[in-house]
């Protein structure tokens, strides 16, 4: 527990609201209002605030005229009912006046929307099991499946050579700027590949000449 | 906050809001009756309560039209949403929650076009001793007329943004406590301290003529 002794100002004007109100612990109580006693300008900020809450307090005798609630009651029951009559969202959304049709209108379109909606799920629904058919790679789905090579995973393109002086073992010799050279490896600098595709398999049929009906 | 959990502050001396209602028990079967469809139940409840939210409707609004507008629009919104009543806190808790809601949103919608139209000031503040103690204090700059007076505490309370008026009225005009206030707004009892803090420094600048 913090000692009051050693706290801030301002967060002793904190509790001074507990403390005009009699709802601190008697030893912090106590504590505060030794510090209170120490400091004029925590205690110039406890007299101002409670002037301040005494002035406030005196709203309290602000009254309506004694009449004013005798109604009170009828003028709630004369609302609640103009508020009942009132028709709700959906009730307005439904009901047009003048246009009887409009209502009956609405309600296809609503359930039209609701069928296109449930039809575009389930041609979804199926396109993606479809799919996952496919990849499978099941052989009764006689599509053409390709897969893609990964690129092979690229050489170290120079490295620096053990001993100056050997350089004339690479095939080739680059020379950067300030007169360094650096041998490459001897391994040919790959190009980079195109990834290659493989048609892994065709379904073949026998082709027949024989004249088929087919409806 | 956690320094004032840590200073084992007291339990609160003042009672909590719903027990202030003397008969709570009646409460929770004039609920059941009205949900059940007894709308004379209800009534029951609304002659009971409009009086206090009226009170801090009018209070935070300062206007007396927009106040019985907002308690009606209370009790009617209450009765409809009855049935969602579960009866985890009392009665009053739950509409008085849903006054203070309507009541910021209602504040929040007229941000710019304030007007007053105060209730009258009863009698008996020529005996309150804060008034007394008030009058003993004018200072020689300043005579201090009672219109006026409340006039001042009404403009100054509506400079003060809807959250930290709502949490100054609740506390320093009605007297409720840091965890009925943060019960009604929805928020923490540290919400509320730090807002009642913010808003008191506020009013101080705006009635330094009077404190």
């Amino acid at each position: 527990m913090k000692l009051v002794t050693e706290m801030k100002c301002d967060e002793i004007q904190f509790l001074l609201d507990d403390l005009a109100r009699d709802r601190l612990a008697e030893p912090v109580a106590k504590q505060v209002r030794l510090h209170l006693a120490d400091c004029t300008d925590c205690r110039v900020v406890h007299q101002r605030g409670m002037r301040l809450q005494r002035l406030l307090a005196l709203k309290r005798h602000e009254q309506p005229v004694p009449q004013y609630f005798d109604g009170f009651l009828n003028e709630f029951h004369r609302r609640l009912a103009a508020a009942d009559a009132q028709p709700s969202f959906w009730q307005k959304f439904l009901r047009t006046p003048d246009m009887p049709l409009v209502g009956s209108w609405r309600m296809g379109l609503a359930g039209a929307c609701g069928v296109a909606l449930t039809m575009g799920l389930l041609w979804m629904g199926l396109r993606s099991s479809n799919d996952a058919l496919t990849a499978s790679g099941d052989p009764h789905i006689g599509s053409l499946v390709v897969y893609a090579e990964p690129p092979p995973a690229p050489a170290p393109l120079f490295t620096l050579p053990v001993e100056t002086g050997i350089a004339s073992t690479a095939p080739s010799i680059d020379t950067l700027a300030g007169g360094l050279r650096l041998a490459s490896t001897g391994a040919a600098r790959p190009e980079p590949s195109q990834p290659r595709y493989v048609l892994d398999r065709i379904p073949i049929t026998p082709a027949s000449y024989e004249v088929r009906a087919d409806f | 906050m956690k320094l004032l959990e840590k200073l084992h502050l007291k339990k609160p001396a003042t009672p909590p809001v719903q027990s202030a209602v003397p008969q709570h028990e009646e409460d929770e079967t004039l609920v059941a009756r009205a949900q059940r469809g007894d709308a004379g139940a209800y009534d029951v409840l609304v002659e009971r309560y409009k009086q206090r939210l009226y009170a801090t409707v009018y209070h935070m609004t300062s206007n007396h039209e927009d106040a019985n507008d907002l308690v009606q629009e209370t009790f009617i919104k209450a009765y409809r949403s009855l049935n969602s009543f579960r009866g985890n806190s009392s009665f009053y808790t739950w509409i008085y929650r849903i006054a203070v809601n309507r009541t910021i949103n209602h504040l929040k919608r007229r941000r710019n076009r304030n007007t007053y139209s105060l209730d009258d000031v009863d009698s008996g503040i020529q005996t309150d001793p804060d008034f007394v103690e008030l009058m003993s204090h004018v200072t020689p700059r300043r005579e201090v007329g009672l219109n006026e007076l409340h006039q001042r505490l009404n403009e100054a309370l509506q400079k003060l943004s809807e959250n930290h008026r709502a949490v100054v009225v609740m506390h320093d005009i009605q007297g409720m406590t840091h965890a009925d206030i943060a019960k009604a707004t929805n928020t923490s009892e540290g919400t509320v301290r730090s807002r009642l803090f913010y808003a008191r420094q506020q009013l101080q600048g705006l009635l330094s003529d009077y404190v």
